[in-house]
C-alpha cells in the first residue's frame, strides 16, 4: 500500500507520496532557510480563480531538493493500493514528460474504507522527480 | 464483386458530423467523470477512467483541424472511445448513431486511425506507463 497526502488545487484533487514530504507548513508559517518556494499552480499552469482573492496556501516541504511546494488546501491523507494508479498516456501532454505518476481511481467498493472522502472522485498523483526537474 | 461498406457510426458536435468505422470504436459512454489534467495538448478535455485505464478525452473539433464551430460543453453528452492497436482516445460528441445509406446528407467518412493520429497517439513513445510502474514499485 502507498500512503499519500491529498490537497485541493484549482478544483482538482492532487496527491504526493507521503514519503517525499518532510512537513506541511500552515499558511503564515515562516519558510525555513534554504528552501526555495515553488508555486505548484503556476508550474502546472492552473488558472487563478476569477475574483483574484484566494486563501493563503499551505506549503509542502519536500524531502529532497530544498523545495517548498505551494500546494493549496490540504485534503487529508490516504493509504492507496498501487493498482489504483492508472498511468496517463504520454501522448496527451504537450511536453515529453509530465509531472504525474497517474490518475488515482479508487474502486467504488473501497472508497468507504478510506479515511478521507477526497478520493470519492479521481485525483492526480504527482511525480516528485519530474517536479524537481521542472523547478531546477 | 462488390463488397459491403463497413458499418459506420455517425457522430456530431456542433455543425461537424463525421462517420467513423464501427470497428474503430471500443465503447460509447456518457460524458461523466472527466478529470481535468494540466499541461495537456490543446483540445484535451481531461481523462476518464474506464476498465482500469485512464483514457484521454478530446474535443472533436480539435481533432478535425480546429477550424470548426465550437460546441458548448453542456451539449457534449457522450464520449466515443476509439481504439487502435491497444491505444485509446475518447472524443466528446453530442450524439452518436448508426450511419444510414439513405441519409440525404451523409457525414464525412473519417478513418479511426486518422482521428487517433490527430490526437498525437503516434507521435511519440509514452512514458506514463513507466511513471505509474515506478509508483507501484515495479
Amino acid at each position: 500500500m502507498l500512503q499519500v497526502i491529498l490537497f485541493a488545487l484549482g478544483g482538482g484533487i492532487y496527491a504526493l507520496k507521503l514519503s517525499v514530504v518532510e512537513r506541511i507548513l500552515a499558511p503564515g508559517e515562516p519558510l525555513p532557510a534554504g528552501r526555495r518556494l515553488v508555486d505548484l499552480a503556476a508550474l502546472l499552469e492552473i488558472p487563478r480563480p476569477e475574483g483574484g482573492q484566494t486563501e493563503a496556501p499551505h506549503l509542502a516541504l519536500l524531502a529532497d531538493g530544498g523545495v517548498a511546494l505551494s500546494i493549496g488546501r490540504p485534503a487529508g491523507a490516504a493509504e492507496i493500493d498501487p493498482a489504483w494508479i492508472l498511468p496517463l498516456p504520454g501522448y496527451m501532454f504537450r511536453g515529453r514528460r509530465a509531472p504525474f505518476r497517474g490518475l488515482i481511481d479508487v474502486p467504488a467498493s473501497r472508497r468507504a474504507r478510506l479515511a478521507t472522502t477526497s478520493l470519492s472522485r479521481p485525483g492526480l498523483l504527482l511525480d516528485e522527480e519530474s517536479l524537481a526537474e521542472m523547478t531546477c | 464483386m462488390l463488397s459491403a461498406p463497413l458499418p459506420r457510426i455517425t457522430v456530431k458536435a456542433g455543425r461537424l458530423r463525421i462517420a467513423i468505422p464501427a470497428a474503430s470504436i471500443r465503447q460509447i459512454v456518457p460524458a461523466k467523470g472527466i478529470v481535468r489534467v494540466p499541461l495537456t495538448r490543446p483540445g484535451v478535455e481531461g481523462v476518464v477512467s474506464r476498465d482500469g485505464r485512464a483514457i484521454p478525452v478530446y474535443r472533436m473539433t480539435s481533432l478535425m483541424g480546429g477550424w470548426h464551430e465550437e460546441t458548448s460543453a453542456a451539449g457534449l453528452t457522450q464520449i466515443v472511445i476509439l481504439e487502435h492497436e491497444g491505444m485509446l482516445a475518447g472524443i466528446l460528441v453530442e450524439s452518436a448513431e448508426s450511419a444510414r445509406a439513405s441519409d440525404p446528407a451523409p457525414a464525412r467518412p473519417v478513418d479511426g486511425r486518422e482521428l487517433l493520429s490527430a490526437a498525437g497517439i503516434f507521435d511519440d513513445e509514452t512514458d506514463g506507463e513507466s511513471a505509474a510502474r515506478a509508483a507501484r514499485g515495479e
